[in-house]
């Protein structure tokens, strides 16, 4: 196909009509993460070591679950601020399961996911049955999940966790945390249901085009409450992972969650607008914002600092999302005008 | 052409089964009947026009048929049996397949998977075989000709693409009866080729297709009979093609001069110009556009939907910023630099087609609609408003446009259609305009307020406004316009003065749009349009 | 859409009873629920608990309503234009700190300590309406982001440092009390006046309004909207650097935490009060009920020993009942074409 060229307002047509896109947004972030990494090799002594590894493998394994469940209620087109309250909740309630109550750790963290399902799915609901957004119901039900978690706790942790729960946070595998292969197990079974299964795609396409999934046979409202619930459960999952970690089950978990839930996709390239998601690009996205905490004190700079850094980054993640966006406008508007409105041209061509 | 072969295929048409009839189907919205005892029949392998000019009711009708609206009065028979469709879905399930304008694509899946979206996410809880998608969606996209892996994703293809994927889709759900709305309007010639050879193919194979479009060179290259749309009416029966030659076509689509009185005629006294343009362009109207318009003159902007009149208008009022040409006002060069510089400064107002999303704030009251405009001079010590005063600008436009409410505090979306758009050209008066350009200002309201509204456009323009109108309605264009120009794919093809000779103006102007090549025909109308700019 | 109340017979034939009309009127009313709700609450208070009507404890209420209705001011000037303001809580504490930084180490006085802060609130504001307007990046992404950067800036350079030496004429403002009202409450209802007649009676506000109500209506009505959408986001922060002023005064210190728990409620009283998420539609005596309400039952708890903990289930549930309830109010309305 050949098109018109004289008569291109600036010439801004590519050859083909095939157009490549998202090339930035996880690649992007794993290419920063790159220059970051082999930036902080050279200036920070200590931060190849084994330790410092952990360190980092520990904090992105919990962040990147964090921003999973965050990065799933994207891809439906909606918005998730509970996050950190489902996920302090479920830690205090598997922990004072545990400490109080002498449930065994399996059936605790068994019960711990229920309430975050539970509480994801409320949010579900809430948002298709009331029509209200998510944004203001998920500020709701976050205030109302952390004051029950304040209430039921009165603030104070639980110390007394059993042995073989807290061991959960600490195994490792030939010197690799653990838990860095929870959440790569984690990402690999989502990676799969939201490319492979009926439900991942019913959720995706509910986010692209409500209406089209609509046509297409898809129950909206029930992907819906299926994406909260999957967010809530998520949230509890790291909440749980946290909580081993720790030892301690502190009713703050979770408190400040809500900024890198939403930097970690978004800088990995998920869309804002719903309909597309990169597992790779959340995992990517959680271990740039770990690296640039982590450099910060490796580089013996004050760590109050992080949290700027952090947030240029999602300036920096949300400005690339628009350039793009735009330049898919660009591209569209031009062949649009290229291949339908000149008649005469296309005549000679063709 | 093949004429004869087309002959001979009607004439086997008239054996067909029927398997879409329509009979007095009637639709009322509030403050106006949409559908007026419309008919239609659609035979077996038939491939049949759906005519019309905007607002004539094509698009409710589709809307009828596929379940999206049920209509008030009438019968609905698909294959001889009384349909009951309450919803897209029950269209699907009784073999209704449509392909509107905007697309219903999920722009982040492949290909096949749009192709086969039904059977993605009918079912939750089962792994997606995507190979076997893939290849199960193979044969629908051979079947509407698209040449492309069916792993490709859907965002990176081009608008033609995309609508066959969704004419594949419909064909995978068994679709029997496919509606085609302006399937032609946003893609390419070669593209549409190839769109009129898959329409060919599928009627064939026994597929019958509604084909709604404004093009008639497509009419005549495919389709066996029409049926034409006037104002919510059949205007005539539906009728094999081989029995209309084009004029009568035209005929039909325009219809006869209306029976209501003509406007007194008009008398220029002199030819000063107030608005020229030459090359004006923007990305949105990228073909340089020239054109003068005269004090006190009522300037036609006559084109299919489309044609580019709408954007051009923008790139006047720099709502679409200007790319290149100048324009001049008074004699003097200037440049636009907003909106809002356009009406405070120079004093152009442009009445938007789309009232609902840029004409009017709906949930504001009217008496706020209607001064919107002008509260900068409303402005008192301390950038307070003059609140009696806005009342007072509303109660006189209320007055001289007949706007019928319950009180100047009612919300504008609780008024009818057509006292909403009062209500947006009665803002644009408030501002005391020296140019107005009306964009389709009659779309979609009731005769009555459309012929009031007529009466003000012209009362305007004897007052000394000068006014560009812009519309698709062509006994609207032929009685208020002085002088209209013709627009074709983003081009002014045409300069007509009007002699208000219906029959004889409208063969006129569809002559530029049907009749000539564009290319030869658009060098002699940028000629005549720069002569005169020249002058 | 429906036609509307048009032909003189539909309202003839609505005037049946008196009674009906009335309860019509009362279903319309935009701050029916909100009315209702603190009615009801306030009722149960009085009869059950005196101390409600203590004099110390109708100050203690003062208090809280007073910041609480200038940061959900705040928010609502967001609002108008139909966008959201997540940085509030992070504007809010680095102005209580730059405050407290200029009237202790700079030694400032502290009028003029108060007007910077309050400038620099506008600036925050600014900052954040500038890159919305000329980015084009999604405006809830900006203001989550510089939620974020205004709140690591300032921990960087405060270094998590509180200023607790302020001077005592300044801390005086906090505790002052004019006719038995307390000064920040008196400040706090006419900060409200102004934001009322701004958004009732100026053409800023009227444009401010039509701009969040339908923005590209606005644009082509020749509204400059992204000079609506900046003035909008300089009224927040002057509006937050208003309140963190307050807050600090009234705690006697500026601590880094200030302003932690301003989110929630910043949306609640607005949205309690008829305030629209979605723009185009302000209340601000609606929104003060709003604050009222929430101010009053945490007063409430406290009253009848429930843990303060409890305090923000409460909340959320409330939030999200009174919302379900307006929802259904307004349904009914359209239902019923009153």
């Amino acid at each position: 196909m050949s098109l018109p060229r004289p008569l291109l307002p600036d010439a801004a047509v590519p050859e083909a009509p095939v157009r490549r896109r998202f090339t930035g947004g996880p690649s992007g972030a794993a290419i920063a993460v790159v220059v970051l990494a082999v930036i902080l090799a050279v200036a920070a002594p200590k931060f190849v070591s084994l330790d410092n590894f952990q360190v980092i493998a520990y904090s992105v394994a919990n962040l990147a679950v964090v921003a999973f469940a965050q990065m799933a209620v994207l891809a439906a087109g909606g918005m998730d601020l509970s996050v950190g309250a489902i996920g302090g909740l479920s830690a205090v309630v598997v922990g004072g399961l545990m400490e109080a109550f002498k449930v065994p750790p399996a059936l605790a963290i068994v019960a711990g996911l229920t309430v975050g399902g539970l509480g994801g799915a409320l949010n579900g609901f809430l948002v298709v049955r009331t029509g209200l957004s998510a944004f203001i119901v998920t500020l709701a039900t976050a205030s109302a999940f952390t004051g029950l978690n304040l209430g039921l706790t009165s603030g104070q942790p639980f110390y007394y966790l059993p042995d073989s729960f807290k061991a959960i946070g600490s195994w490792t595998l030939a010197g690799i945390p653990g838990l860095l292969l929870v959440m790569l197990a984690v990402g690999a079974a989502l990676w799969f249901v939201f490319s492979r299964v009926g439900l991942g795609r019913q959720i995706l396409a509910v986010g692209a085009n409500p209406r089209a999934a609509e046509l297409g046979g898809v129950p909206v409202n029930r992907s819906r409450i299926v994406v909260h619930a999957l967010a809530g459960f998520l949230a509890a999952f790291a909440g749980i992972i946290l909580t081993a970690r720790l030892g301690v089950a502190q009713p703050t978990i979770g408190n400040d969650w809500l900024l890198s839930s939403f930097a970690a996709p978004i800088i990995g390239g998920t869309l804002l607008s719903g309909g597309y998601l990169s597992v790779p690009g959340v995992i990517a996205g959680a271990l740039l914002l770990t690296l640039v905490a982590n450099g910060l004190i490796q580089l013996n700079i004050d760590p109050y600092w992080t949290q700027l850094f952090s947030g240029l980054m999602i300036l920096a993640a949300g400005g690339i999302d628009r350039l793009r966006a735009l330049n898919l406008q660009r591209v569209e508007r031009a062949e649009r005008f290229a291949l339908a409105n000149d008649p005469a041209a296309r005549r000679k061509d063709a | 052409m093949a004429t004869d072969d087309r002959q001979a295929r009607q004439d086997g048409m008239r054996d067909r089964p029927v398997v879409l009839e329509l009979l007095e189907i009637s639709k009322v919205f509030p403050g106006i009947k949409a559908l007026d005892r419309v008919s239609l029949t659609l035979r077996e392998g038939e491939v049949q026009a759906l005519l019309g000019e905007n607002g004539a009711g094509k698009s409710t009708l589709i809307k009828v048929i596929t379940g999206v609206y049920r209509a008030d009065e009438g019968t609905y028979r698909i294959r001889g049996v009384d349909a009951h469709v309450a919803n897209p879905r029950q269209a699907f399930a009784r073999g209704i397949g449509v392909v509107h304008q905007e697309r219903s694509l999920v722009p982040t899946f492949t290909a096949g998977e749009n192709v086969l979206l039904d059977r993605i996410v009918g079912r939750a809880m089962q792994v997606v075989d995507r190979e076997r998608i893939h290849r199960d969606a193979r044969p629908y996209m051979d079947m509407v000709g698209l040449d492309i892996k069916p792993s490709h994703r859907v965002e990176s293809l081009s608008p033609a693409q995309k609508q066959l994927i969704e004419i594949a889709r419909a064909l995978s759900m068994n679709t029997r009866i496919l509606l085609l709305d302006e399937p032609t309007a946003s893609i390419s010639l070669n593209e549409a080729d190839t769109l009129l050879q898959t329409i060919n193919r599928l009627k064939l194979q026994g597929v019958s297709i509604l084909y709604v479009t404004h093009k008639l060179e497509e009419v005549y290259e495919i389709c066996d009979s029409v049926t034409v749309l006037r104002d919510g009416k059949n205007a005539g029966p539906t009728s094999p093609l081989s029995e209309l030659d084009r004029d009568q076509l035209i005929a039909r689509m325009i219809g006869r001069s209306h029976t209501n009185a003509p406007l007194p005629a008009r008398v220029l006294p002199d030819r000063r110009p107030v608005l020229e343009a030459s090359g004006l362009q923007s990305a949105h109207s990228p073909i340089p556009a020239s054109f003068v318009l005269n004090k006190g003159e009522i300037l036609g902007w006559y084109g299919l939907v489309g044609a580019g009149r709408t954007e051009l208008a923008r790139a006047i009022v720099a709502s679409d910023r200007p790319t290149g040409g100048s324009l001049r006002i008074n004699g003097t060069e200037v440049r636009i630099g907003s909106v809002t510089d356009a009406l405070h400064r120079w004093r152009i107002g442009y009445v938007s087609e789309n009232r609902q999303e840029e004409g009017l704030i709906l949930a504001h009251p009217v008496s706020r609609n209607i001064a919107i405009t002008v509260w900068n001079r409303l402005r008192q010590r301390f950038g307070l408003l003059d609140a009696g005063a806005e009342r007072q600008t509303a109660e006189t436009y209320r007055k001289a446009l007949g706007i019928r409410m319950v009180s100047a505090r009612q919300a504008v979306g609780n008024l009818s259609g057509g006292n909403q758009q009062k209500v947006s050209v009665a803002k644009w008066l408030a501002s005391r305009p020296e140019i107005l350009i009306f964009d389709e200002p009659t779309v979609g309201i009731d005769v009555g307020t459309k012929y009031e509204l007529h009466q003000l456009i012209w009362n305007l323009a004897e007052e000394g406004m000068s006014i560009i109108l812009i519309s698709s309605d062509m006994p609207e264009m032929v009685r208020l316009a002085d002088r209209i120009l013709v627009f074709k794919s983003n081009r002014i093809v045409g300069d007509l003065a009007n002699d208000r000779d219906y029959d004889a103006m409208s063969r006129r102007i569809m002559e530029r749009i049907v009749g000539l090549t564009p290319s030869e025909d658009a060098a002699v109308a940028v000629d005549s349009v720069g002569a005169k700019a020249i002058q | 859409m429906t036609a509307g109340p048009q032909n003189p017979g539909d309202t003839a034939e609505r005037q049946g009873s008196l009674s009906r009309s009335l309860w019509h009127r009362f279903v319309r009313w935009d701050l029916a629920s909100v009315s209702i709700a603190l009615a009801l609450i306030c009722g149960v208070l009085l009869v059950l608990v005196p101390a409600f009507r203590s004099a110390y404890n109708l100050r203690a209420l003062g208090f809280t309503i007073a910041v609480t209705g200038v940061v959900a001011l705040a928010q609502v000037c967001v609002l108008s234009v139909g966008q959201f303001n997540l940085a509030l809580t992070a504007m809010g504490a680095m102005i209580g700190l730059l405050t407290g930084w200029m009237m202790q180490d700079l030694g400032l006085a502290y009028p003029l300590a108060i007007a910077l802060g309050i400038a620099f609130g506008c600036l925050t504001g600014a900052v954040q309406g500038a890159i919305i307007v000329r980015t084009g990046i999604n405006p809830f992404i900006v203001s989550l982001a510089l939620a974020a950067a205004y709140f690591g800036a300032m921990l960087g350079l405060s270094r998590g440092a509180s200023y607790n030496q302020l001077p005592p004429a300044f801390v005086a403002l906090g505790r002052a009390s004019i006719l038995g009202v307390p000064l920040l409450l008196v400040i706090s209802l006419v900060v409200a006046a102004a934001v009322t007649i701004l958004f009732q009676r100026s053409v800023g506000g009227r444009q401010l309004l039509a701009t969040g109500a339908n923005p590209r209506a606005a644009l082509m009505s020749g509204i400059a909207t992204n000079r609506m959408i900046v003035t909008a986001h300089i009224l927040s922060g002057g509006l937050a650097g208003i309140a963190a002023v307050m807050l600090v005064a009234r705690l006697g210190s500026a601590q880094p935490s200030l302003g932690s728990e301003w989110l929630l409620p910043s949306f609640a009283a607005p949205v309690l009060g008829g305030t629209l998420l979605t723009g185009g539609r302000v209340l601000v005596a609606g929104t003060y009920l709003g604050a009222l309400l929430l101010a009053i039952i945490a007063n409430g708890l406290v009253l009848f020993g429930v843990s303060a903990y409890w305090y923000q289930t409460l909340l959320g549930i409330l939030l999200l009942a009174a919302l379900a309830v307006d929802r259904g109010r307004q349904s009914y309305v359209l239902r019923n074409q009153l």
